[in-house]
């Protein structure tokens, strides 16, 4: 299986500046030295709570913000040293799809003409982008009458439907998903997890799939990352993260997870301590140590680097093997 | 069991230029003392609107129509404006969805709590007393030093808890939570269940919960409501609802919720959207997306009915 | 375009108000050769100085010539003055707004410091300083008044810039191959159209005034054009004995700025719960 995506020690500071002279203060590390890939036809889901760097990462592989440091290699190709007429052309094998429906989409700007101008932008001809628009339009469950309205006169769900036509209208390969149905209500979220799986094999699709939320992460995706305070803790096949997770971390996720079952209420959960800390000034070593219950010294002194410890399960942990977290992946999720 | 707090027949519109909108259109049900009491639906099904018409806080142009609210024995209806006020923050309290948003940015937190208790006559010395006690009641760090805090340098979890800190301290009977983890994550947010939870047993208040998501429901609560187009559809304790949904549209939520892989199975759709409040579809608000619906349901609305000992449905299905 | 927004629009009085006194403007400019009974530098020696009476409406001047039929002529320079004015200000304005919201950095250190100085400086003053500089035309104080008034778009425009070039639907573009030039004219100009009509619909009062206030210092227009600022100075020497030269041209420029003014406001009114974006 070929690698689509390959991420290879991708940092991205944010300088923050103070005074009138506008001296360099300090860096907001955002993305801190992270690698991972993405093989052809997978989801791949990355989780985190808000500060990981799930968000940041989305942007740095379509080149929305230029990385710090580290190279993305898109089919064998390093985007990061391509030039603007290079990277014009790649952009049409790549698309995306934000959080919020409403202002994905130009208010000034009717379904057609949304949908028109990334056709328009790559020298498709008239007729067949004609042709196009009313395909796609299909394919994403959305009626040609809707073509003449705007972003306003539509319901989020039929947004975000014109928001992924949009991303795919152009049949890239590869689609970043940001947060595509944390708007959305629980009805209308099934519908569009359920078309991007009908869209993932009718155009031959590799998704990367961000979200907070865990139990659709585990849904659509067939690997998952974590991710945390710019760091990538640990990578692993969908269902054995759910319950064989080797980072203190994950299991902290998934076990504070809520569960739809109210009889496991009681379970027992990994509860870190306090909040996440500032990007600013991330802790030494491993960033979770001050919250981490299982921490020892070398954690506050060494950061772990991400290891392959099973076939396809990486982790970035000092006490990988040493902890049994089993009592609390005991939830709906094994079994 | 005693009840502290009974809506019957609640019904409230909305008088807007694009028609009369019936936001909640005749719901009833009772909370009863130290209970989790959990609204469930999606946006506009009028959950929020209802714990907007107990607090009497129904924004312009919404009136409450019909119904009655009987808290501690008392109508709120009928109380005045000032009975009201006198009601809202010290015997019913309410925490909104957006912690930022509700504090004040140009004061301490402290000082936001301090000025809900000095409000019962407490001195001002003893009343900061209190809020120090109260923070670390809630579980914040540092008590001492986080009561001289302003809002923006605090994260969002911890302005929540400065929230419910500020909605417990007159000692409520009932608090009325609205969303209030939805803009938290996961692992603050199972922080913020434990908190809310612990406090119903320390405190002995009541809580009424409102939100749409399923997953903070069955971990919280006692009893929930199932709202549907400003009908509750369904009501019962958490494991009848969970383990035994009876209403479809219940059923069908439940299963559109993501909680295996997709090689187990797809979620299930349910087909259609949110109907129109202004024009609701006649009979059974739902029947245009059942996919059991027969004959009578477009013709006639179905009522709640007992099918379980606590556990009522508005369904043809069962002779509603 | 929303024809709600008319609709809107006659229920608010400014508006109404406004729209009345505009259009009546407006076709005056337009019909000026049928409604004015005479040419506006046409001499009638022996009727110089006459109060108002059926055969001069609004009285003679020390030439003449009948005011109402000046008056008549001169709202075609009001309005013309007026919008060309407003065009070459928002021009300015909206592009040097653009750029410096953009692309921020040196480029918006630059632009917003030129605005800042310009916008700190006495409008009056400062378009006196130019007209100095570049000699009394018409052209130049037209130029002078452009220069000393762009400063509140640019602020607006850059201000609304900055955020919308956060929003998603820009980044949506940017990764779609849209160029610079293109997410500027295609998706953040037309998003900002709400307050940039508001803006200008008020600015052109303000133009007309500054140009009659021109006109008055005896800038701008030059005999015997009907310009109403310089009808007003050239009725002041003769206020005690023929004060209708000065009183009439005075009311219209009060009547026409009013006018103006209140279509501004009424249309802001409108709009304003419409600006979402």
């Amino acid at each position: 299986m070929r690698a689509v995506i390959q991420v290879k020690n991708l940092k991205k500071y944010f300088p923050i500046v103070k005074g009138i002279f506008k001296k360099r203060y300090s860096y907001i590390r955002a993305v801190d030295d992270v690698s991972f890939s993405i093989e052809m036809g997978e989801t791949f889901g990355l989780v985190g709570e808000s500060g990981s760097g799930k968000s940041t990462i989305a942007r740095l592989l379509l080149r929305l913000i230029e990385p710090t440091d580290g190279g993305i290699l898109f089919k064998g190709k390093d985007i990061t040293k391509l030039n603007k007429e290079e990277l014009r052309e790649v952009r049409k094998n790549m698309g995306i799809v934000f959080q919020d429906p409403a202002s994905s989409l130009n208010p000034r700007n009717t379904v057609y003409d949304t949908l028109l101008r990334p056709l328009k932008l790559h020298g498709i001809p008239k007729d067949e982008g004609e042709e196009r628009i009313h395909k796609i339009m299909k394919s994403v469950n959305l009626g040609e009458e809707l073509l003449g309205r705007y972003p306003h006169q539509l319901s989020g769900g039929q947004q975000q439907r014109v928001s992924i036509a949009r991303a795919i209208i152009l049949n890239p390969d590869f689609v970043v998903l940001d947060e595509p149905t944390s708007a959305l209500d629980v009805s209308v979220q099934a519908q569009i997890l359920n078309l991007l799986l009908d869209l993932q094999r009718e155009f031959r699709l590799t998704y990367l799939f961000i979200s907070h939320d865990l139990s659709v992460v585990r849904y659509i995706s067939d690997r998952i990352g974590v991710m945390y305070l710019g760091n990538l803790f640990e990578i692993a096949p969908t269902e054995k993260l759910y319950s064989h997770a080797f980072h203190p971390y994950t299991v902290g996720l998934v076990s504070s997870a809520p569960i739809l079952n109210p009889r496991l209420r009681s379970r027992k959960k990994l509860l870190l301590s306090g909040e996440p800390p500032s990007l600013i000034n991330p802790p030494s070593g491993c960033p979770l140590h001050p919250r981490c219950p299982f921490a020892k010294p070398i954690c506050k002194e060494k950061k772990p680097r991400l290891i392959e410890v099973e076939e396809d399960h990486f982790v970035a942990c000092h006490r990988t093997g040493e902890i049994d977290f089993s009592e609390f992946l005991r939830g709906e999720h094994v079994g | 069991m005693k009840t502290l707090l009974s809506v019957k027949n609640l019904k409230v519109n909305f008088y807007t230029s694009a028609g009369t909108v019936k936001a909640v259109d005749g719901i009833s049900f009772e909370i009863a003392k130290k209970e989790i009491f959990a609204l469930v639906g999606e946006s506009g099904c009028g959950k929020s609107t209802t714990a907007l018409a107990i607090m009497r806080l129904i924004p312009y142009p919404g009136k409450i129509t019909e119904g009655s609210i009987v808290f501690e024995n008392k109508n709120l209806l009928n109380a005045s404006e000032d009975k009201m006020a006198k009601i809202r923050g010290k015997k019913i309290s309410m925490i909104f969805q957006n912690p930022l948003t509700s504090l004040n940015p140009v004061y301490r937190v402290g000082d936001q709590v301090a000025e809900a208790i000095v409000l019962d006559n407490i001195p001002k010395k003893a009343a900061w007393n209190k809020v120090i006690e109260l923070f670390k009641g809630v579980k914040i760090p540092d008590a001492e030093e986080r009561v001289y805090s302003y809002p923006h340098e605090l994260s969002g979890g911890m302005r929540q808890r400065v929230m419910i800190g500020m909605m417990i301290s007159r000692e409520p009977s009932l608090i009325i939570a609205d969303e209030p983890t939805t803009a938290l994550d996961v692992t603050i947010q199972a922080q913020i269940i434990k908190l809310l939870s612990e406090l119903r047993d320390t405190l002995e208040t009541s809580i009424l919960l409102i939100t749409h998501d399923f997953g903070v429901v069955a971990e919280l609560a006692d009893r929930i409501a199932v709202m549907y187009a400003g009908k509750i559809v369904e009501m019962g304790d958490v494991y009848q609802i969970f383990e035994n949904p009876l209403h479809p549209y219940t059923g069908m939520l439940i299963d559109a919720l993501p909680r295996i892989t997709k090689r187990e199975g797809r979620l299930k759709e349910i087909p259609g959207s949110v109907p129109n409040l202004v024009n609701p579809p006649l009979g059974c608000r739902f029947h245009p997306r059942c996919p059991l619906k027969k004959e009578i349901c477009n013709i006639k609305e179905p009522s709640l009915v007992e099918i379980e000992k606590g556990h009522f449905v508005a369904c043809h299905l069962y002779g509603g | 375009m929303d024809w709600s927004i008319l609709r809107s629009g006659l229920r608010n009085i400014s508006f109404k108000l406004g729209g009345i006194i505009f259009l009546s403007v407006v076709l005056t400019a337009i019909f000026a050769p049928i409604i004015a009974p005479y040419s506006y530098d046409e001499m009638h020696i022996s009727d110089r100085l006459k109060p108002p009476s059926s055969k001069y409406l609004l009285g003679t001047d020390q030439y003449g010539r009948d005011i109402f039929s000046r008056i008549v002529y001169g709202s075609r320079i009001a309005l013309k003055v007026g919008i060309l004015v407003v065009i070459i200000e928002t021009a300015i304005g909206i592009s040097l707004g653009l750029l410096a919201g953009y692309y921020g950095g040196k480029a918006d250190k630059v632009i917003s410091f030129t605005t800042d100085v310009f916008w700190a400086m006495p409008p009056l003053v400062l378009a006196l300083a130019v007209v100095t500089l570049l000699g009394p035309g018409l052209m130049n104080v037209m130029i002078a008044i452009a220069v000393v008034s762009w400063a509140q778009f640019t602020r607006v425009v850059r201000a609304k810039s900055q955020s919308l070039k956060k929003m998603p639907f820009v980044e949506a573009g940017k990764a779609i191959g849209e160029s610079d030039i293109s997410i500027m004219l295609r998706y953040i100009l037309p998003n900002t159209m709400g307050a940039i009509i508001v803006l200008s619909t008020l600015a052109l009062p303000s133009a007309i005034l500054s140009t009659t206030a021109m006109g008055f210092l005896g800038l701008g227009a030059q005999p015997p054009a009907p310009d109403w600022g310089v009808m007003l100075s050239e009725g002041i020497s003769y206020i005690k004995t023929a004060p209708w030269i000065s009183i009439f041209p005075g009311l219209a420029i009060v009547y026409t700025v009013l006018g103006f003014n209140l279509l501004g406001e009424g249309l802001r009114d409108i709009l304003d719960p419409r600006l979402k974006v």
